[in-house]
């Protein structure tokens, strides 16, 4: 698909920047791209492991979900850099920082192609889910059309302190607006 | 000052890390609101000097709110801090007299310019 030109590590060093901003930590990169179902990407996850799961849906015209996966370690570091706290006692308020924190990395994702493709970008606001990671991919395996979806993983890794970030795009050619 | 900062934002942890950052700066009394409806309410009720105001909230987004807000009170400052910072967003605002945008992560000097400068404006 030649609209999947546009994804580039470009892309990624703009997100990239965006999680330094917010978490000041230094993080460095690496970008998959591929096909298959929506669980494909999410194979060196540990199945029997909780994670945190940030859902989105960016509009057209690149029609795709946005999953971001964090493990407890990593938003255990997360949190501290953020709010001085740890992840122990999940509540609304930390799930709201984890929330604008993967608000904030979408939104510099889709600023960027927005950028590139001259468009308005929009997205959805980002829902928060705990769970194991066949769980949080099958809401996405459920809505997405296409089995052989192009995927798009960004991993954004950071020595001190330890923190993973995975930040995944499954295109979906069927529906057109993201839904609010 | 007398009259409140209206922060706009349904990021509780949002809301909570720009009312800190502003009280830090000296910058009080502070009133928040969550959404767009909320805010054009708190608005009518409080009258406050400045709105800091998201864009991608529920039921009222931040351009509409503002819109209404800017109608209420065409003298009104209204800064924009978001996470959407594209183009559409910024004409979008400027259209309905936005003048300040402020693209998330912001940094604390940027925020307190912007507040600075909206503020001098107002007078």
């Amino acid at each position: 698909m030649a609209q999947m030109a546009i994804f580039d590590e470009e892309l990624a060093e703009k997100v990239k920047s965006a999680i330094e901003e917010i978490l000041r930590i230094d993080f460095r990169f690496a970008v998959k791209i591929g096909k298959g179902r929506p669980d494909w990407i999410m194979k060196d996850l540990d199945e029997d492991l909780y994670y945190i799961g940030i859902l989105s849906r960016i509009g057209r015209p690149i029609n795709a979900y946005m999953l971001m996966v964090i493990d407890f370690a990593s938003a255990d570091e997360m949190m501290n850099s953020l709010i001085n706290d740890h992840i122990f006692n999940f509540d609304d308020f930390k799930q709201s920082a984890m929330q604008e924190f993967c608000n904030i990395a979408i939104g510099a994702f889709a600023s960027e192609i927005g950028r590139k493709m001259g468009a308005r970008i929009d997205y959805t606001i980002p829902l928060v889910a705990v769970d194991m990671p066949s769980a949080l991919t099958d809401a996405i395996t459920a809505i997405v059309s296409d089995c052989n979806t192009d995927q798009i993983e960004m991993n954004f890794l950071s020595e001190l302190p330890p923190i993973k970030i995975k930040l995944i795009m499954f295109k979906d050619g069927d529906q057109d607006q993201p839904q609010t | 000052m007398d009259r409140p900062v209206l922060v706009v934002d349904d990021s509780a942890f949002m809301r909570k890390l720009i009312c800190d950052t502003l009280l830090q700066g000296g910058i009080y009394p502070v009133i928040e609101a969550k959404d767009g409806e909320e805010a054009v309410a708190k608005f009518i009720e409080k009258l406050p000097s400045l709105v800091l105001m998201d864009i991608n909230m529920p039921k009222k987004n931040g351009i509409d709110a503002a819109r209404e807000i800017l109608s209420i009170d065409p003298k009104s400052e209204v800064v924009m801090l978001t996470a959407i910072d594209q183009e559409w967003a910024k004409e979008e605002a400027k259209k309905i007299g936005v003048k300040h945008f402020i693209a998330k992560p912001f940094r604390r000097e940027e925020l307190f310019k912007t507040i600075n400068t909206a503020l001098l404006m107002r007078r």
